[in-house]
């Protein structure tokens, strides 16, 4: 590897987590929702919020059970035998349907909106070659490749949402309802808990950040999920004002639909709402990388192999793979029938593997095995010593 | 390999993979661009599309209009007709060359005497046309639709640029009725928000941009006067320059550029619907008839322009609550919050009460007091 170091920032780190989630909810955010919680939405999205805390300290007591080993070496040890490899087809598959989704999802985007000529498998095949490239020089880099557009593309998007102000004819939609209904509330929380999947690679990526820094990027997670929270609120407020609740329900992707609305007169691009798509676009191509490199991070070492070559090999196999898989989806119902179907199978994961895995760690804590050391040395996917394996 | 060769199979990837974007590109002169569409309704319950398209003479010409001597027309129009929108479109990109485009487009026109189903056919089918331009100005005629596009006003020369022009001026016109394509889509799926819309109607020197078209579901259930319009934009909080004409012992007093900031908020009192309306008027009177101190006056002409606009605005919300008619949100702010209301709120609002309240404030101009 050419990489002058191949640690990360706690700040590249933030970047990276917020990314490996916002990719994927972005389009399609606040529908589902609105469509089970009603006028209950904002209870739902403060539900999915404290969901999405409670899951991220549960996956950083997984990171700190080892804070120099990745997940999967983590289960090496923690389960080994059959357990193991049963955790990492699971962990695999989950890592697998999400850039399928986020692929099909952004592609009939651009169907939709912009090449309606143009048949959907050549928009998927560039989308994948591109995540491919992006990912193909590992995390570091990969990590330096999104920070560089990360932050200018969440600065439009504010700006935009504040664009939309004027448009917000609808102000009694925004008003959160007084009569809390339980069932609805939560049925629409768990059907767009998708907006927070993501959280799950934080064991992945904690070898990557030092020592030192790791209690900062501890705090940098909440930081990432509260500033998401904020986000996510802007565009609910923003949907729910401009669009009226029965209205939004009826569009495949509120946000996109309410950003046409912002028309600058006079400007080059009059109709500049539009281009955030294209930037949101951009975080879709990072999410669909990160889930390469997570694929591919989560199968190295169940293979028990580390080099470059292994790595791109494989990452190519699995973007062939969801590209392959991608081309089954021929409709945008079909992709949202799959969000809806595997969204409480990976919440189940999501939530009970932390859990199952922490409490075989305390308990193998106090019962070590010999020969299954709970830390030790583990190469680096390039052979080179740690810190920072997978 | 070396790095050079690296590098340059690098850079061919990516060039590929970046100018992918341009696969379906298609040129201007491939495209025609639908300025305005107009739907009416045709013999035996079809639709009528009607586009009306720039020439490539009149894309040259930022104007469009083409000045006195200037033979070659700037537009063209193109009529499609079918039993539904979709055959329709059909029919009329059957008899052209170049691909109907809707990303530029400016304003649509629909026919007051379209039949709920063709309405309804036409709003299902511009939600989902992906590349149409929601934010395409909307209006309704009782006119003929082909004659609404061919009309040419003193200002400008063809009916989109008229109307687009008009309506980027928000404060410009007595009320403004800026409605776009969005609004309509909106109201489709609001459950108890009426539709409304600006008419317009093609005049000896151009057009007229005024009363209200009110539709009940997808039919035209009013079309209101203009005095009316001027009432509804003031509760609507878009009147601008709104007039009240006054006698003062026989003589006449005129207020000009009334305008309203309106406040409303609904209260129920033993199973009944109170609605309140408050108006804060501000206007400008130019002159007075007769001499008179200055603040007597002030205070007669406040309470005389309160006066008239809460009987008058009463009059017609009571009118139109009758009627079941509800172009404000009173009633999709409350089937939100009770979300198994509407009934109630229907059956509530045709028998509501209405309070209207009005502060005017007037500011005396001119120099010849």
């Amino acid at each position: 590897m050419r990489e002058t170091t191949r640690h990360i920032s706690p700040l590249q780190y933030a970047i990276l987590e917020s990314t490996a989630f916002i990719g994927i909810g972005i389009f399609e955010f606040p529908r589902m929702l609105v469509l089970q919680a009603g006028n209950d939405a904002w209870w739902g999205l403060i539900a999915d919020g404290a969901a999405a805390c409670l899951e991220i300290w549960l996956l950083l007591k997984v990171a700190m059970v080892d804070p120099e080993e990745t997940l999967l070496g983590m289960a090496r040890r923690i389960w080994p035998g059959p357990g193991y490899w049963a955790f990492g087809l699971i962990d695999n598959l989950v890592h697998l349907i999400l850039p399928v989704i986020a692929l099909t999802q952004f592609t009939y985007v651009i169907v939709t909106f912009f090449l309606p000529d143009t048949t959907p498998w050549t928009i998927e095949l560039v989308m994948t070659a591109m995540a491919a490239y992006i990912a193909w020089w590992d995390l570091p880099a990969l990590v330096r490749t999104i920070q560089v557009v990360y932050i200018p593309v969440m600065a439009v998007s504010i700006g935009m949402l504040i664009l939309l102000i004027p448009h917000i004819t609808n102000t009694y939609a925004i008003w959160p309802s007084a009569n809390l209904r339980l069932y609805p509330t939560m049925l629409g929380a768990l059907h767009t808990f998708y907006i927070f999947v993501g959280f799950e690679s934080i064991p992945l990526f904690w070898p990557y950040v030092r020592r030192q820094d790791q209690p900062r990027a501890r705090h940098y997670t909440y930081w990432v999920l509260a500033l998401s929270c904020v986000f996510y609120a802007g565009i609910l407020a923003a949907t729910l004002g401009s669009e009226n609740p029965w209205y939004l329900v009826h569009l495949e992707w509120p946000g996109i639909s309410a950003l046409r609305l912002i028309s600058v007169v006079g400007l080059l691009l009059d109709k500049l709402g539009l281009l955030v798509v294209v930037f949101w676009g951009i975080l879709s191509l990072f999410f669909i990388s990160i889930r390469f490199w997570s694929l591919t991070h989560a199968l190295l070492p169940m293979v028990r192999q580390r080099t470059i070559t292994w790595y791109r090999g494989i990452m190519l196999g699995f973007a062939l793979t969801v590209f392959a898989i991608a081309l089954l989806v021929p409709n945008v119902q079909v992709a949202d029938s799959w969000i809806a179907r595997s969204v409480p199978f990976v919440l189940l994961f999501i939530f009970v593997y932390p859990v199952a895995f922490l409490g075989t760690a305390a308990w193998r804590k106090r019962h070590p095995v010999r020969d299954i050391p709970l830390s030790g040395s583990v190469h680096r996917i390039d052979g080179q010593s740690s810190p920072g394996r997978h | 390999m070396k790095l050079g060769q690296r590098k340059l199979i690098r850079l061919a990837v990516l060039a590929m993979l970046l100018l992918s974007g341009c696969a379906d590109n298609r040129p201007l002169n491939h495209r025609a661009l639908v300025l305005a569409l107009g739907f009416a309704p045709a013999p035996r319950g079809q639709i009528s599309m009607i586009f009306q398209i720039p020439t490539p003479a009149g894309l040259a010409r930022p104007s469009m209009g083409g000045g006195k001597g200037e033979s070659s027309p700037t537009t063209f129009t193109l009529v499609g007709t079918g039993p539904t929108v979709a055959r329709a479109f059909s029919s009329a990109q059957a008899d052209l060359n170049k691909d109907l485009y809707f990303g530029q487009l400016q304003t649509l026109i629909l026919s007051t005497h379209l039949s709920a189903r063709q309405f309804g056919d036409i709003a299902s089918t511009l939600a989902r046309w992906g590349t149409l331009d929601k934010t395409a100005y909307t209006l309704a005629t009782p006119a003929n639709v082909p004659l609404v596009l061919s009309t040419r006003s003193k200002t400008t020369p063809l009916a989109p640029l008229y109307v687009s022009t008009g309506f980027w001026c928000t404060h410009c016109p007595v009320v403004d009725l800026k409605r776009q394509i969005w609004n309509l889509e909106q109201a489709q799926f609001a459950p108890a928000q009426d539709l409304w819309l600006p008419g317009i109607q093609p005049i000896a020197v151009g057009f007229q941009i005024q009363p209200i078209v009110l539709y009940r579901g997808n039919r035209v259930a009013r079309i209101l006067t203009p005095h009316q319009t001027t009432l509804l934009g003031y509760v609507l909080g878009r009147t601008n320059k709104g007039t009240v004409d006054l006698r003062w012992h026989g003589r006449r007093v005129s207020v000009d550029s009334l305008r309203a900031e309106p406040q409303l908020s609904a209260r129920w009192q033993r199973s009944r619907l109170y609605l309140h309306v408050n108006l804060t008027v501000t206007g400008n009177i130019y002159s007075f008839p007769i001499p008179l101190a200055v603040e007597p006056r002030l205070t007669w002409l406040d309470q005389a322009v309160k006066h008239v606009l809460t009987v008058q605005c009463r009059a017609l919300l009571q009118s139109l609550g009758r009627q079941g008619l509800d172009p404000f949100q009173w009633g999709d702010a409350f089937v939100w919050q009770h979300p198994h209301g509407l009934k109630t709120w229907l059956h509530a609002y045709r028998h509501a009460v209405w309070i209207i309240s009005a502060h005017v404030q007037l500011r005396e101009l001119g120099d010849n007091t």
